[in-house]
């Protein structure tokens, strides 16, 4: 198939403080970028940046304001809500599932068209040094990317073995900030960029 | 059969197994014995003669012989719903429907079919059976709250046949002149028409009943009822089909309901749709709950007796004898929940330390 | 070889939330065979997909031949399948005795029977008391379940599931809830099951799953994310670094 496996394209969410939807966005989303072949992207900012609404988008289980997200070419925001997950599949690390509004009965809408999720996006996992199971979580990714998948990697680094992890797992990276991203091509590009030194504060490597 | 087969061969693979296990720590402690039943159950016993005995003593304390009769009916009642209540834990609030199926059947049969006792009474368990048959097999696949909902439900649409049906169930007035029907025994015909006689007949059917429940509680058909209302789910992860015992003893229950509302349509000589309402099906629960039947075999017999004693003896004094014994039912359920058994072994119990 | 038990891309879900993503496992007769995990990871789903009491919404799940994704928990453990509850599940009014003859597949096809005294099977009685050897509670024989001691339940728990006769056994956290010292008994337990009946054991315990078992499936986000040996897994380097690490070796 031509299409590539992940398409943003001018994704915008916005979130207003009052009710009507009147007055300038108390929040503002945008994203816009491609992901041409079977990738493992990690995506990093403070809490707030908007990470966990972009999963959300890009796996169905949120409207946008406006944009597309396409899988393979699909549209998945006008795939049945139920068969979103065979497109892109969101990994919570809570149970909070922020439920949205749900406008067109599910009849009306295209199948998914496949039986397995092609882009696994994993939100913010529990990685404990101690547990051992980092070491089979990162197999795990890379199998998954190996068998043609795009895997996300959304963390939060708090701890020096976070970063470790993000560069033993992932080819680039995806910095979230105030709505807005910003895209790395590999590790060393992405810890250079004085933005996100500042982010990971006395984690940032030396260099 | 592949089932048979294959649990044979694990039998034999399984003795292997043991004696490889138990060969070490083989010890002396010896096996007890089963949860079983004694032969003769000595209650029973002493109940039957006790009730027996009722024609010489019962005036003599100011009661009269038909009271003793509807005790009896309703003893067979309150023990058939025990095995639902007590014995497999399935709670239901529209009996009422089973014991009034019976009572119009066996009238309905009598009216219209052939008035014999046997094909009669016959009739009606045949009948109750096919009905509860027909509920049982949309309740048993559901559990708690919900299935005692579902028994509320089918027992209003029973009484609701009962009230409009007019051609055929004589509506609110329901059957009247009801006969009490001889028993034809071959060589000879018992005559029903005194409460005296009435009265003995239900006895030996009470004593039937009785028995044959006893032997239930302890068979091993009784021991996986005891164990579904423990602990339904294990049940089926051992291998029980659960919901097929649920609709057979729903359906034991409720034909004995309906044996038992054969008998009171002779002794009232009619039957009547009031009998299948909410209400009265509310008092067989309450019957068996202060009796004690969840803990006691016998509870039941003793709340359907202090039942009928209290509606009587109360009801002498006061139109509000119901609100009373609501009370005192209160009473029970929050400070003596295992009901008249429970005090009984109690009294017992410290009888037995002086 | 095939295996004695596969279940193939088991999906499992609650309305839109993916508990079982796809789940490939297989058992082969005779081994011992741990699941591993973090909390929420669905194992415990899992094996509800496999023991009968969920049906799965894909996937198919194979035992010895036959199709079983979606048949009840009778059928199923009537093929010879039983499974412990991690939550202890007994028939606490019973005695220890009472609770074994119940399970047994003899008492099973007389269960009826709604005349003959219960009391008198002697077969029963000697056959469930072979199985109270076993799992050393012979002694407990007479007592009421509900009066053990925590450590004897969860024995009896096993041992409920060994009477229905299995030839494959799953165990939900057996050890659960206990010290060292209950946790050494039931090691010594399962130790003497093993090679007996086929053995799936969900644990926690990486002490008890490290010595035990021949293959170890590591479950997360419905999927199964490493399989193997211990030996395999061991030699992981983030599992080398960690406390499993420590346990492990």
């Amino acid at each position: 198939m031509s299409a590539p496996p992940l398409r943003v394209e001018g994704l915008v969410k916005r979130y207003y403080a009052s009710r009507w939807g009147r007055g300038a966005p108390s929040f503002e989303l945008a994203a816009d970028f491609t992901v041409e072949k079977p990738e493992t992207i990690g995506v990093l900012g403070p809490n707030g940046s908007g990470k966990t609404t972009l999963f959300e988008l890009v796996t169905g289980s949120n409207a946008p304001t406006s944009g597309r997200v396409l899988v393979e070419g699909r549209d998945i925001h006008a795939v049945r809500y139920r068969e979103r997950d065979r497109l892109a599949i969101h990994y919570h690390q809570s149970y909070q599932v922020r439920s949205f509004h749900k406008r067109k009965p599910a009849f009306l809408m295209e199948r998914a068209g496949r039986a397995r999720p092609l882009v696994h996006l994993f939100d913010e996992p529990q990685f404990s040094v101690q547990d051992g199971y980092i070491g089979f979580m990162l197999e795990f990714f890379g199998a998954l990317r190996r068998e043609g998948n795009v895997v996300f990697l959304c963390m939060h680094p708090n701890e020096p073995f976070h970063l470790e992890i993000l560069r033993e797992a992932c080819e680039r990276f995806i910095f979230v900030r105030q709505g807005r991203i910003t895209q790395f091509p590999s590790f060393d590009r992405l810890v250079a960029d004085p933005d996100v030194r500042t982010y990971l504060g006395a984690l940032a490597p030396a260099g | 059969m592949q089932l048979e087969q294959f649990i044979a061969s694990e039998a034999s693979g399984f003795a292997h197994w043991k004696e490889e296990m138990t060969g070490a720590h083989a010890s002396p402690v010896p096996a007890p014995p089963l949860s079983g039943a004694p032969r003769v159950p000595v209650p029973l016993v002493v109940l039957a003669l006790l009730l027996a005995s009722s024609p010489l003593w019962l005036a003599r304390i100011g009661l009269y012989q038909y009271l003793a009769l509807e005790i009896a009916i309703f003893m067979i009642y309150a023990m058939g719903y025990n095995l639902l209540l007590g014995v497999a834990g399935l709670p239901s609030f529209g009996h009422g429907a089973f014991f009034g199926i019976g009572a119009y059947a066996f009238g309905l049969m009598q009216l219209r079919v052939w008035p014999n006792l046997w094909l009669d009474i016959l009739g009606a368990i045949a009948l109750t059976a096919l009905a509860a048959g027909a509920v049982a097999a949309f309740i048993s696949h559901r559990r708690g709250i919900y299935y005692a909902l579902l028994t509320i439900a089918f027992g209003q649409v029973f009484w609701f046949i009962a009230v409009k049906w007019h051609s055929v169930t004589g509506g609110e007035d329901g059957l009247l002149n009801l006969k009490r029907l001889a028993v034809p025994l071959g060589f000879a015909t018992l005559d029903l028409k005194s409460n005296d006689a009435l009265f003995y007949f239900t006895l030996v059917v009470l004593v039937v009943v009785i028995f044959v429940c006893w032997r239930i509680v302890h068979s091993p058909f009784g021991r996986v009822l005891s164990c579904i209302k423990q602990n339904e789910s294990r049940a089926r992860f051992l291998g029980y089909r659960v919901w097929l015992y649920k609709w057979l003893v729903f359906v034991i229950s409720a034909t004995i309901a309906g044996l038992a509302g054969a008998l009171f349509a002779m002794a009232q000589q009619s039957a009547y749709p009031n009998v299948m309402s909410l209400h009265q099906s509310g008092f067989v629960v309450m019957m068996v709950l202060i009796g004690g039947g969840l803990v006691s075999f016998w509870g039941p017999l003793l709340g359907a007796a202090f039942f009928i004693l209290a509606r009587d003896l109360l009801g002498a004094y006061t139109e509000t004898w119901l609100f009373w014994y609501g009370l005192l039912f209160m009473a029970m359920v929050l400070w003596k929940p295992e009901g008249l058994a429970g005090l009984g072994r109690d009294l017992l119990a410290r009888g037995g330390k002086r | 070889m095939t295996a004695l038990f596969e279940a193939r891309g088991l999906h499992k879900r609650f309305g839109d939330r993916v508990v079982l993503e796809s789940i490939d496992l297989a058992f082969e007769a005779g081994t011992l065979t741990g699941i591993m995990g973090p909390n929420g990871a669905g194992k415990t789903t899992c094996f509800n997909c496999l023991t009968g009491t969920y049906v799965p919404d894909g996937g198919t799940i194979r035992f010895d031949g036959h199709d079983i994704a979606g048949l009840p928990p009778h059928a199923v453990t009537r093929l010879g399948i039983a499974r412990s509850f991690q939550t202890i599940s007994l028939f606490d009014q019973d005695s220890v005795l009472d609770n074994l003859v119940v399970a047994l597949p003899r008492m099973r096809r007389r269960s009826f029977d709604g005349w003959r005294d219960r009391a008198r099977d002697r077969e029963a009685r000697d056959e469930a008391m072979e199985i109270l050897d076993a799992i050393g509670l012979r002694a407990r024989a007479h007592v009421r379940t509900k009066d053990l001691a925590y450590g004897e339940r969860r024995a009896l728990e096993i041992g409920l599931a060994l009477a229905t006769r299995p030839r494959i056994l799953f165990l939900d956290e057996p050890t659960s809830g206990l010290g060292a010292d209950g946790t050494a008994r039931l090691t010594d337990l399962v130790a003497r099951l093993k090679g007996r009946v086929t053995l799936v054991i969900i644990e926690h315990d990486m002490r008890f799953l490290f010595g035990l078992a021949d293959v170890i499936n590591v479950v997360h986000w419905g999927q199964v994310i490493a399989r193997g040996t211990p030996r395999d897994l061991r030699d992981n380097e983030w599992v080398r670094r960690s406390a499993l690490g420590g346990v492990a070796c």
